[in-house]
C-alpha cells in the first residue's frame, strides 16, 4: 500500500570521519521519519545535527561517509541515487534551505533569472506560465515583483532568505530540510521567518524538518522534537512539550537561556563530561 | 590524493634532490667540471661520460652537477634578499598610509611597471656581467611583487580584531609591525615566491644564455645552453641537459607552489 | 557625577542617498560598577560606539570623559589611560591572534607594560577564568569557541581595566556554551569591580547581565530602560 504523501525514512544513519575501520562516528546510528508533519532535529553545535541533514540530502563533504540501514523518501532509495537521481529529487521533491541565503543564491544573476531557472529545470513551461507562477510564489514569501531584478547581494538577510524560499519551493517538493534558516537573521525578524515557513509548509501539505539549535523557537512551531548530543539521539518528545522534559540535558539545555528572570544568578550549565549514558535508540 | 598534492609532493622530491646534488656535487662528480680534454670533444652520452662531453671535452654531467650549486645559490640569495625589502617596505606602507604610502607606492609602481627580465638585463649591461650583479639585478626588480602583496595584506589586517585587540592592549609600533602583522603576511607570501623561484632560475637562465651571468669557465646551466646552442643539431645533449635542467627545477616550484596554494 | 559621559557624539557618515550618521549626537552618562547594556539590531552603530570609546576608533566628534580622563577625537591611548579601558571583541575566532600561542597572547601585554613575570601571570589568567593552564601552549585553532572567548576575556582582564566593553560576547557561542561565559561575567565584574558596556542583539543577554540598558537604531539611542523593565525580558 502506497501512502499519498512521500515519507523520509531513516534508519540506523551513521556518518563516520573517514572511510577507514574505527574512523571516528559523527552521527552514530540515528532513526528518524518525517511525513506531513513539522519534526524538529535540536542540539548544540558538535551534536552532528547538520550532518544528519547533509547526509539525508546526499551533500556530505569528502572525507564523510555517511551508512544507513535504510535511507528512503518515499520509495526512492537514497543510498543508491547518483547525480542525475539527485538532480531530479532536490528542488523538485526535496527541498534545503540552509543557514546563510547568500550561499545559497548565485551573486552574478538576478533573482529573477535563478527562480526562472529553477522552474526550467524540473519541468517545461512556457514563458507565460512561468511568470505567473514565479509571481504567485512571490506573494506567497510575502515580496513583490521589484525584487526580480535584483542581485541577491543587495538583499537583506530577511529579504534573501525569503527569495530561497520561494526558490526552493516553487516546483512544490514534498519535504523541506531547514538547516538553521534564521541563525543569520535579526533576532526580530526570526520568528516571522519561521511563521512564514510553517505557514507554507501547511498550507501545500509538505513535511518539514527543522534542524535548530533554539528549543524555545522549536517547542513554539514544530509537532516532535528530536533532541541530540553527540551524534546520538538522547531525547524525543512533542515539541511544545520540551519545556516539561524529564531528560537532565534537555532540561538543561531548555533553562541555560539567559532572561530578565536570571539576573544576577548563575545559569545551569552543562556538566561536559556527561555521557549520554543511554541514547533513546 | 588529489592531483595536485601529488604535483607538490613531486615538486618537494624535485628541489630535495636538487639540493642533495649540491651539496654532494664534489662527491658526486665523477670529472672535475674545469678538466678539458680536446681529445674527447663532443662525445655523444656513453658509459664514460653519462651525458657525453661538450665542445671543450668537459663531461657534461659534472658540469650540470656543480651548475646545481650555482643556480640553487643564486635562488636562495635573491630570494633572501627580495623578500625583506619587499615586505618590509610594503608593510610600513600599508600600516602607516599617508605620504608614506605615496612615495612607496609610486616607487614600486615605477619599478613594477617595466617588464623584470628586460630591467634585470639593463641593469646587468651598466653593472656588467658575473653572478653577484645577475643576483642583485633580479633584487632589485623583484621586491615589488612582495612589497604590494603585504600592502594588500596589512591593509586588510589592519581591520581584523586581533590587530585592533594588540593595539588596544598597548601593542604599538615595530612590535606590532613584525610581530603581529608580519607572521600574518607570510602565507600569501609563500606561495608568490615558491613561483618566483621558479622565475627567478629561469631569468638567471636567461641572462646566463646572453653571456651576461658568470664568466667562462665556471659552469651554469644558462650559459651551458648557449654553448650547447652553436652546435645543437649534431651534439644535442649539450643543451639538452642543462636546458632539461632548468625545465625541471622551474617545474618542481611551479608544483610546489601549487600545493601550497591549494593548503591555504 | 557620572563617572563615563558621553556627550553630543557624532561619527562619519555611511554615505549613499540613504545614508546616516554611524552615531548621531548621542548622549550616553554611565556609573562606575554599572553594567549598562546597548541593544539594537545590525547596523545601528552600536559596535561603532564601543570602538570609539575604546580608542579603536578615533575619527569622531563630540565630547568624551573615561573617570577622570577626558578623550580628544584623533587622540591614541597611551598609558594609563590606555589600562583604564578594555575591549572583548565578537567573534573568537577573530580575536586572537591565529599564529600565537595562547601563552604568547597573553604574557606579551604584560612585557609590554612590564609586568614582572608575565609568563606566571598569564597562567594565573588563565585560571581565573576556568581554563586549563595546559592549554597556554596551544593555537587558538585548536580551541573551542567557549574557551576562545575566555581567552579573550582574560586578555582583557591582564591590564585591570577599570571599563570593560563587551560587543557581543557571546554571539558566536551555542547556548550553554554561552550560559558558562555569562556566569564567568557575572563573576568576574564583582571581584574586579569594573563598570561593563555590553553590546548585543539578543535582549535575554542584556536583560540578564544589565542593569540598566540604551535602545540604540539608525546611529541614535532611542530611549534608556531601567532595570524594572528588563526583568519583564
Amino acid at each position: 500500500m502506497t501512502t499519498e504523501q512521500p515519507e523520509l525514512v531513516v534508519r540506523d544513519l551513521s556518518v563516520h570521519a573517514g572511510a577507514a575501520e574505527g574512523a571516528r562516528a559523527l552521527v552514530d546510528r540515528i532513526s528518524l521519519t518525517v511525513g506531513k508533519e513539522r519534526v524538529a532535529l535540536v542540539g548544540e553545535s558538535g551534536s552532528g545535527k547538520s550532518l544528519t541533514a547533509r547526509a539525508i540530502m546526499g551533500v556530505l563533504q569528502a572525507p564523510l561517509v555517511a551508512s544507513a540501514s535504510e535511507l528512503r523518501f518515499g520509495s526512492t532509495d537514497l543510498r543508491a541515487l547518483g547525480p542525475r537521481g539527485w538532480n531530479a529529487l532536490r528542488g523538485r521533491h526535496l527541498a534545503l534551505v540552509l543557514q546563510d541565503p547568500r550561499r545559497a543564491l548565485n551573486a552574478v544573476l538576478t533573482v529573477g533569472r535563478q527562480l526562472d531557472e529553477m522552474v526550467r529545470l524540473h519541468g517545461r513551461f512556457p514563458y507565460a506560465q512561468r511568470r505567473e507562477r514565479i509571481a504567485a510564489m512571490l506573494r506567497a514569501v510575502g515580496l513583490t515583483t521589484d525584487v526580480l531584478a535584483a542581485y541577491p547581494g543587495t538583499l537583506s538577510g530577511g529579504m534573501g532568505q525569503r527569495v530561497v524560499l520561494a526558490m526552493m519551493l516553487i516546483n512544490d517538493p514534498e519535504l523541506l530540510i531547514a538547516d538553521e534558516p534564521t541563525s543569520a537573521l535579526d533576532e526580530a525578524l526570526r520568528d516571522q521567518m519561521l511563521e512564514l515557513m510553517c505557514e507554507l509548509v501547511d498550507a501545500r501539505g509538505m513535511g518539514l524538518l527543522l534542524i535548530s539549535h533554539d528549543l524555545q523557537q522549536v517547542a513554539r512551531y514544530c509537532d516532535r522534537a528530536l533532541v541530540m548530543f553527540r551524534g546520538r539521539i538522547v531525547d524525543e518528545c512533542p515539541a511544545p512539550a520540551l519545556a516539561h522534559s524529564t531528560h537532565p540535558y534537555t532540561r538543561t539545555l531548555w533553562s541555560c537561556r539567559p532572561s530578565g528572570r536570571t539576573y544576577g544568578s548563575d545559569l545551569p550549565v552543562l556538566d561536559r563530561d556527561w555521557q549520554a549514558g543511554e541514547a533513546v535508540q | 590524493m588529489s592531483g595536485h598534492t601529488a604535483a607538490a609532493r613531486f615538486g618537494l622530491l624535485v628541489i630535495a634532490m636538487f639540493l642533495v646534488v649540491s651539496l654532494a656535487a664534489p662527491w658526486l662528480a665523477s670529472f672535475d667540471p674545469l678538466l678539458q680534454e680536446i681529445g674527447d670533444r663532443l662525445q655523444p652520452p656513453s658509459l664514460h661520460h653519462w651525458l657525453g662531453t661538450d665542445g671543450l671535452g668537459r663531461d657534461v654531467l659534472s658540469r650540470l652537477i656543480y651548475g646545481t650549486r650555482l643556480t640553487l645559490g643564486l635562488a636562495a640569495f635573491v630570494a633572501a634578499l627580495m623578500v625583506p625589502i619587499g615586505l618590509t617596505l610594503g608593510i610600513l606602507s600599508g600600516h602607516f598610509g599617508g605620504w608614506i604610502d605615496w612615495v612607496l607606492s609610486g616607487l614600486t609602481n615605477i619599478v613594477m611597471a617595466f617588464p623584470q627580465l628586460i630591467l634585470a638585463l639593463a641593469f646587468v649591461g651598466a653593472l656588467g656581467p658575473g653572478l653577484p650583479n645577475v643576483a642583485l639585478a633580479l633584487v632589485l626588480t623583484g621586491w615589488p611583487a612582495y612589497a604590494r602583496l603585504a600592502r594588500a595584506e596589512t591593509q586588510l589586517l589592519r581591520r581584523t580584531d586581533y590587530i585592533a585587540a594588540a593595539q588596544m592592549l598597548g601593542i604599538v609600533g615595530p612590535r606590532l609591525l613584525f610581530g603581529h602583522v608580519l607572521p600574518a603576511c607570510v602565507p600569501a607570501l609563500r606561495v608568490r615566491l615558491a613561483l618566483d623561484l621558479a622565475g627567478i632560475i629561469l631569468a638567471a637562465a636567461a641572462l646566463g644564455f646572453l653571456g651576461l651571468g658568470v664568466r667562462p669557465p665556471t659552469p651554469e646551466w644558462g650559459t651551458m645552453v648557449a654553448e650547447g646552442g652553436k652546435v645543437v643539431f649534431d651534439q644535442w645533449w649539450i643543451a639538452a641537459a642543462p636546458g632539461t635542467a632548468v625545465l625541471l627545477a622551474s617545474l618542481a616550484f611551479n608544483c610546489l607552489a601549487d600545493g601550497l596554494r591549494d593548503r591555504e | 557625577m557620572s563617572d563615563v559621559v558621553v556627550e553630543s557624539l557624532r561619527v562619519g557618515f555611511t554615505g549613499g542617498r540613504s545614508g546616516h550618521m554611524v552615531l548621531d549626537s548621542l548622549d550616553l552618562a554611565i556609573d562606575a560598577g554599572e553594567t549598562f547594556g546597548v541593544i539594537g539590531p545590525s547596523g545601528c552603530g552600536k559596535s561603532t560606539l564601543l570602538r570609539v570609546i575604546g580608542g579603536v576608533e578615533r575619527r569622531w566628534g563630540g565630547h568624551i570623559r573615561l573617570f577622570e580622563h577626558s578623550l580628544a577625537p584623533r587622540q591614541r591611548f597611551m598609558g594609563s589611560l590606555r589600562r583604564t579601558v578594555q575591549m572583548v571583541f565578537q567573534d573568537p575566532y577573530a580575536s586572537l591572534h591565529p599564529r600565537h600561542t595562547i601563552e604568547r597572547a597573553l604574557a606579551e601585554p604584560l612585557q609590554v607594560h612590564r609586568v614582572p613575570q608575565p609568563v606566571r601571570a598569564a597562567r594565573e589568567a588563565l585560571e581565573e577564568v576556568g581554563l586549563p593552564a595546559s592549554l597556554a601552549r596551544r593555537y587558538p585553532h585548536q580551541l573551542s569557541g567557549g574557551q576562545r572567548q575566555r581567552v579573550a576575556i582574560a586578555r582583557a582582564l591582564l591590564l585591570k581595566p577599570r571599563l570593560l566593553l563587551l560587543d557581543e560576547p557571546t554571539s558566536a557561542l551555542d547556548l550553554s556554551t554561552q550560559a558558562g561565559v555569562l556566569n564567568l561575567l557575572n563573576r568576574l565584574k564583582a571581584a574586579h569591580r569594573m563598570t561593563l558596556i555590553l553590546v548585543s542583539h539578543d535582549r535575554g543577554v542584556i536583560a540578564h547581565l544589565c542593569d540598566r540598558a540604551a535602545i540604540m537604531a539608525a546611529g541614535r539611542i532611542v530611549r534608556l530602560v531601567e532595570r524594572s523593565e528588563l526583568s519583564e525580558d
